[in-house]
């Protein structure tokens, strides 16, 4: 549980706003976070770092599925995202290299640079002035977060074994 | 000679009755010739006598077995009305005295054993029920994550990502090579730069692993291959890396599209964690009339929808007019079903799809069907007695007018088949426009069979033939105009009318092209004149 600071982005932000499809789709981790969300804001990029708490609207990551969307918010440093409604694919991505993925509405209350505790196994999203709940993930989408996604989590499984 | 005397008519059907043949009852007279009988017969207004579709032991049994219309009709295939007409006729009024070992709902085989409680859990829908099956839970809940293992593990040509993502895993061997099914396809023959290896490392690690279901690209498109070839059976949970995997509900199995790394996870593992949708039921009632087809009926949906309106939800499809529908109709509306965001589209088990997979497998299958009382997240309801044909205009599929409203438009170029509608009938309803006319100059009419079978069967019925005489492009089976293939690129302001799933821009070709998406019907009614016509008149 440590507090994050807050970059709060609108309703239906789409994969190509996430990492537009002109850069290429695959390449160094560092190259590719430098155009995360670029197509929102093309200052965005160096507003995010492994402290950044990203508050969406409704519908976070619609449009094309594109996994380069989810692969380039990993490399940005951004390890969870708090939306409104998030697109099956991006949901599903996300979780699946490791970023937290909660479905809440909370893009109305907090603004830029806003500070907030969560903690994922009560489900409470605490900042200054409100608290808000969600439904926890389950204990093994939580491990797979932990991990660092589902390849590691499965590679985990393998050496235990 | 003695006068022979002409039985009456009731003797006749006495008769009859006993002995069912003109033969048995010739011989039974004694010195009498069939025909005879037959003439009798027929003068006295008595039927030949037909032997019932289904015999007194069977109906018999069954009603013994299970004790209930309801399950009795689903084996047979009939609806439980009929099925209850059946038993009166066999006067069967009594519920069975004993109870048989099948009426106590034992599950006897399947990979998890669930044993007595299935059914005790109503207000299930399909989607419900396949997965709660699969994760070994009796009691599901829309939302819940839940770790299940497909039937089903189809990867087309982006398994070559899929096999990166699981030699990453250190894993030797993949979880189970016969639930894998490789058909090659999209972007058939290979066009990234280092193509040629990337083949060979594909087929290399086919062998390796024994992977039986492997379909080389003379098959056609992924899932028409893998519907035709009775690899999904209704009832069962799929897994693609596809987005239009959706496309398999349409015979009652819960399909569903993964990214590659999932998928090496599967391999890797044989499971996957999903999250249960909720549902939405569509009903669409009514008679189609004159030159709508599924096409439209999903196209004028998609609109009410809109693109995103069925966003992480499953679609269960019903009512009179998609009983009525061929399996291959059934296809064309679960692959649009995608494109409004769903994460599955089921159309129930009935007799249709129990017809489509005589003969086409060996395998037994459970089908699903939903509960009377399955809570739905939302219904709606179409009547398309009155509906005309619809097009999607560019560059979103729930920008749909009727055809009448943008008639008149030159196309340049019209694409016919591929995964979404590239089966026969799609096909025949084509050449049956097309055949003895002339494609119009200006245009491209190109036709994309969906498999290797369906080529050859509009070979052998003159559908290619027809084709190529009024000057159509007959390519090879495949789904590639949703991967955005080389032949038929467009350039700027160029416009295209396809039968395919998307209508983005840029998705064939150049950004400033434009993309409608109609029927297989108003596809080919365009081709011949230049420019969007409503099909009403030429079928």
């Amino acid at each position: 549980m440590t507090a994050k600071k807050c970059l709060v982005v609108g309703d239906n932000v789409t994969t190509d706003q996430i990492y537009p499809a002109r850069y290429p789709l695959s390449g160094e981790p560092s190259e590719i976070a430098r155009h995360v969300l670029e197509g929102l804001d093309s200052d965005l990029p160096l507003k995010i770092d492994s402290q950044t708490l990203l508050v969406a609207g409704e519908n976070f990551g619609c449009g094309v599925p594109r996994m380069q969307a989810a692969a380039a918010l990993k490399h940005s440093g951004i390890t969870c995202i708090v939306a409104k409604s998030a697109s099956r694919t991006l949901y599903r991505s996300a979780i699946n290299l490791g970023i937290m993925v909660i479905i809440a509405d909370i893009v109305d209350k907090v603004t830029d640079g806003d500070e907030i505790e969560i903690d994922y196994s009560q489900g409470k999203i605490m900042c200054r002035d409100f608290i808000a709940d969600f439904t926890p993930l389950p204990d093994f989408i939580q491990k797979i977060i932990n991990a660092g996604g589902l390849l590691p989590y499965i590679r985990q499984g393998i050496a235990k074994k | 000679m003695p006068r022979r005397k002409i039985p009456t008519k009731a003797e006749l059907i006495q008769l009859q009755k006993l002995y069912k043949t003109d033969e048995k009852i010739a011989e039974r007279l004694g010195n009498v010739s069939p025909h005879l009988v037959a003439y009798w017969r027929r003068k006295k207004n008595i039927p030949k006598h037909s032997f019932p579709k289904f015999s007194e032991a069977e109906i018999r049994e069954l009603w013994e077995r299970f004790g209930d219309d309801y399950r009795c009709g689903l084996e047979l295939g009939i609806s439980k009305a009929a099925f209850y007409n059946w038993r009166r006729r066999y006067s069967l009024k009594e519920k069975p005295a004993f109870l048989k070992l099948e009426q106590l709902e034992l599950d006897l085989g399947g990979p998890r054993k669930l044993v007595g409680k299935k059914y005790h859990y109503g207000r299930r829908t399909i989607a419900q029920k396949i997965l709660g099956e699969r994760a070994g839970l009796d009691k599901i809940e829309e939302g819940q994550f839940i770790t299940v293992e497909p039937d089903l593990a189809m990867s087309h040509m982006n398994t070559i990502e899929v096999i990166d993502e699981f030699q990453k895993t250190g894993l030797n061997y993949v979880w189970n090579p016969n639930r894998i099914v490789i058909p090659l396809d999209c972007r058939s023959p290979f066009l990234s730069n280092n193509s040629t290896g990337v083949q060979k490392a594909l087929r290399e690690f086919v062998k390796r692993q024994n992977i039986k279901h492997f379909y080389d690209l003379r098959e056609g498109a992924c899932h028409q291959v893998v519907i035709e070839k009775g690899h999904i059976l209704p009832g069962q949970l799929a897994l693609g890396t596809d987005s239009h995997t959706t496309l398999y509900g349409a015979i009652g199995a819960f399909a569903t599209g993964i990214d590659a790394v999932e998928m090496a996870a599967v391999w890797a593992t044989g499971e996957i964690w999903l999250r249960v949708p909720e549902t939405i039921k569509i009903m669409i009632n009514g008679k189609t009339p004159r030159g709508v087809y599924a096409r439209d009926i999903i196209l004028f949906i998609a609109k009410k929808l809109t693109a995103g309106g069925a966003a992480y939800k499953a679609i269960e499809f019903n009512g009179s007019a998609v009983a009525q529908m061929s399996i291959s109709e059934r296809l064309t509306l679960t692959s649009m079903a995608q494109e409004m965001g769903a994460k599955a589209a089921i159309c129930p088990f009935d007799s249709t799809t129990r017809r489509y997979f005589v003969g086409r497998t060996k395998m037994p299958y459970r089908p699903a069907l939903a509960d009377k009382d399955a809570v739905y997240y939302e219904s709606y309801e179409f009547n398309i007695d009155s509906l005309i044909p619809q097009v999607a205009c560019p560059h979103s599929i729930d920008n749909v007018r009727p055809v009448a409203e943008v008639e008149g438009l030159p196309v340049n170029q019209v694409v016919i088949g591929s995964s979404s509608s590239g089966r026969f009938d799609d096909l025949r309803l084509a050449a049956d426009i097309i055949k003895s006319r002339e494609v119009h100059p200006d245009v491209q009419l190109l036709i994309l069979p969906g498999s290797r079978s369906i080529y050859l069967e509009a070979l052998k019925k003159g559908l290619i033939r027809a084709f190529v005489e009024a000057g159509a492009v007959v390519m090879n089976p495949q789904s590639e105009p949703c991967l955005n293939g080389p032949q038929h690129l467009l350039s700027d302001g160029e416009r295209c009318l396809a039968t395919t799933c998307r209508n983005y821009r840029g998705q064939m070709g150049s950004d400033n092209a434009e993309i409608y998406l109609a029927s297989p019907a108003t596809a080919a009614a365009s081709a011949i004149r230049g420019v969007i016509t409503d099909p009403t008149r030429f079928v």
